[in-house]
């Protein structure tokens, strides 16, 4: 399978560079899009409806085209993938579970041996009923992916395919794993800082009480934030996103929990994940400088597995972006260039993945990797 | 600075090639600066981020020790207090166990004095028993004295003729003198007396026997015995209280001798039977019956009284309830007869209806085996 990659801040940018890639003969059937919000997204799919090429896309907050970030912009994948091996699941709802146990369904009837990349739009879903909706169904199912993004606007975040865009359901990639080797790793590097705090009082993934203190003034209080956190995503997202809450679950594996929204009159955060009422957490600080070798020692490990690659995708947390600053496109370049193929992804609310020794799980402040190979 | 950098590069006059070169370096300098700016950033936001958390931490745990301290000093007062509540409580105890002891000191007197009301009665009994055999001997002995000095002088005067050998006036002064006195009546009259004697001195001994039989001094040993003889024991006792009034009908099966305390279960029978014939008012019949069953014997008590309603039976071996009019009876008897069937393993039971009369009911198992409270074996 052949992988290129093409990026433009308007339509007349990519369908020049569409053209361009695509004079060798090289015959794309599969597009994987991310675009910023700004962008105009019913364009790219009529443009890709009209050369019979299927979308697979979402909305960023930011994006990743090998080793540069860029912001604002569209980055696409076109992949020559056999149409056979793969296919694409879409559906709107609010009830998240649902949704994701359909896609189960529907990738364990359409391939004996399926692998998924979700993406999942809404701002305030549990994305845990994402993990949870696909185990149910097959807990051994492979399920990678992340959370659509809206440039922290927190206005509205989408996916969308062909004929399919919905700010509120998830749009699937199946993959056929006897004919795509698929390998991923979820990888972080924040460290846990501070005493063990009790969450006192939440619901799914909205925090209202932590030691029955309000949410919200337990972090304004700890990290002495001086700016009003009224109704001011950014705020809240540049803040308190670098700062989540690191959580040991029930089944033992340790995910980091970042707050996305405030809810003024409760002063609850709303988080991207649910934390189970009773949960034991502590804050967790920004990584070393030397985040981005480690990230990509961890990676090099999955070379073992597939030790050549025909496409890799990145979900990468938006915090990461944030604590990396300039740095991140050295950390998409350390990483593509273990395999020296081309790479996309963007900046999500939320990853989707398996840590080393752990299980899928949903994940914030996380680096998603997907590895793809079209077997001969 | 960087675009002034790159505006002077443009004005100098170099190759595409080194331009070329010349940017990336500048670019890539470029980037270093932001970089080093950014880490520089970034590094005092997280010094303070990192600087307040462990602030904030450190306070929460200068809290949670003031609050461990507050607990601990509240710990130890209530330890204090219950050390305090301890001491009082052993204080207590002794004036419960000094008072238990009095208590058990006035329940044994308790017990001494319906043992000695019950001896007191028991004595009452046997000395009117005694009584009437003890007047058949005494009130014939007077009789018997005068019967015999008249015989005595008959054999005298029949002892002077022979001496002096004048038979016929002497013959004829006996044949005088025996009419005079009566002396073939008085010959009669002495056998009658005589008889009377015997059947008093009998009937003592009997009373006697049965006083014996019923205390048995041994009480304190348990042996094998034969509860038809302890019931037979009681109602001589008792003979006087019930005799031309109360008729006792007996129906004592062939039972086994049982292992018991005899003394103790004696006087369980002499409570039940006594308060039978204090119950029945006139005339009126007791029905007394033995029989065994598996390795249990039982006897039942029935009398033909007035009954007794359900609030008396649910009383009626309650220490100090008694239906009796004042001074008459302590209320201790059925109380005390219940802990002798306790302390047997065995079952006392009343069954009556009001208007029906009474029966009691004891159960006794025939052997005594690992019995702590009569220390078998």
């Amino acid at each position: 399978m052949i992988a290129k990659n093409i990026y433009g801040e308007n339509m007349d940018q990519i369908k020049s560079k569409f053209s361009k890639a695509t004079s060798d003969g090289f015959a794309p059937t599969l597009a994987i899009v991310f675009c910023s919000i700004t962008q105009e997204r019913q364009g790219l799919v009529d443009f890709f409806n009209e050369k019979k090429v299927d979308v697979f896309g979402s909305t960023t907050a930011g994006e990743i085209i090998d080793s540069e970030v860029m912001e604002k912009s569209t980055v696409i994948m076109l992949l020559n993938m056999n149409k056979a091996h793969y296919k694409i699941f879409t559906e709107a709802s609010a009830d998240t579970y649902k949704v994701s146990n359909d896609m189960a369904i529907f990738a364990k009837a359409s391939f004996a041996n399926p692998s998924v990349i979700v993406i999942s739009s809404g701002l305030t879903i549990d994305a845990e009923q994402i993990i949870k909706g696909v185990q149910d169904c097959d807990a051994t199912l492979p399920l990678y992916g992340g959370l659509a993004a809206d440039d922290l606007t927190m206005k509205g975040s989408f996916v969308f395919s062909n004929h399919f865009e919905t700010s509120n359901g998830i749009i699937g990639l199946i993959l056929d794993n006897d004919k795509i080797n698929v390998k991923g790793l979820a990888t972080s590097g924040w460290d846990n800082i501070g005493i063990e705090k009790v969450i006192t009082k939440s619901v799914g993934n909205v925090v209202y009480t932590i030691d029955d203190e309000p949410a919200v003034d337990v972090f304004v209080n700890y990290f002495q934030f001086t700016e009003s956190v009224d109704n001011t995503a950014e705020i809240i997202a540049q803040n308190f996103a670098q700062y989540p809450l690191q959580m040991t679950k029930e089944n033992g594996n340790v995910v980091l929990r970042a707050p996305l929204m405030v809810d003024i009159e409760s002063r609850a955060l709303i988080f991207a994940g649910g934390i189970p009422q009773g949960s034991k957490v502590k804050f967790s600080v920004q990584p070393g400088f030397d985040l981005i070798e480690k990230t990509a020692e961890r990676i090099t490990a999955l070379k073992t597995g597939i030790p050549e690659a025909d496409a890799l995708i990145m979900f990468s947390c938006k915090a990461r972006h944030m604590a990396l600053g300039p740095m991140t496109g050295d950390e998409a370049d350390k990483i593509r260039g273990i395999w020296n193929k081309p790479l996309i992804g963007f900046f999500t609310y939320g990853e989707i993945g398996a840590a080393k020794n752990c299980t899928c799980e949903f994940h914030n402040e996380t680096c998603s990797m997907v590895i793809l190979q079209e077997k001969n | 600075m960087l675009e002034q950098l790159i505006k002077i590069v443009d004005e100098i006059t170099l190759s595409e090639e080194q331009r070329e070169s010349l940017f990336l370096e500048i670019k890539a300098i470029k980037k270093k600066l932001e970089v080093a700016e950014f880490k520089y950033n970034r590094t005092l936001h997280d010094k303070a981020a990192i600087t307040n958390v462990l602030n904030a931490s450190i306070k929460e745990i200068e809290k949670q020790k003031k609050n461990i301290e507050d607990a601990k000093n509240v710990i130890d007062r209530n330890l204090a207090e219950l050390d305090k509540q301890k001491k009082l409580t052993e204080e207590k105890n002794v004036e419960l166990n000094e008072a238990m002891t009095i208590l058990k000191e006035a329940q044994e007197q308790l017990v001494q004095s319906e043992k000695m009301a019950s001896l007191g009665q028991l004595t009452a009994g046997v000395a009117h028993e005694i009584n009437n055999p003890i007047n058949f001997v005494s009130a014939n002995i007077k009789p018997l004295k005068e019967d015999l000095a008249e015989i005595m002088q008959c054999i005298q005067l029949y002892e002077q003729a022979i001496t002096e050998n004048k038979l016929e006036t002497f013959f004829e002064k006996v044949e005088e003198y025996k009419n005079k006195t009566g002396i073939s009546f008085s010959i009669e009259e002495v056998k009658s007396l005589l008889r009377g004697i015997e059947e008093g001195a009998a009937r003592t001994s009997e009373i006697v026997k049965g006083l014996r039989n019923f205390s048995r001094l041994d009480q304190n040993v348990v042996k094998k015995t034969n509860l038809n003889e302890g019931i037979e024991s009681t109602l001589a006792l008792l003979h006087s209280a019930y005799k031309d009034r109360v008729e006792i009908v007996k129906d004592l099966g062939q039972i086994p001798e049982v292992d018991c305390l005899p003394g103790q279960l004696n006087q369980v029978f002499m409570n039940i039977i006594s308060n039978a014939v204090q119950a029945i008012p006139g005339e009126g019949k007791i029905f007394i019956k033995t029989w065994a069953t598996d390795n249990l014997v039982k006897i039942s008590i029935k009398d033909t009284g007035p009954g007794m309603s359900d609030e008396t039976k649910k009383k009626i071996f309650d220490p100090f309830f008694t239906t009796k009019d004042v001074g008459k009876g302590t209320g201790l008897g059925l109380s005390i007869s219940y802990g002798i069937i306790q302390k047997h393993n065995g079952k006392i039971e009343v069954e009556s209806v009001k208007g029906e009369g009474a029966v009691f009911i004891i159960t006794l198992p025939i052997q005594q085996i690992k019995n702590e409270k009569l220390n078998t074996l």
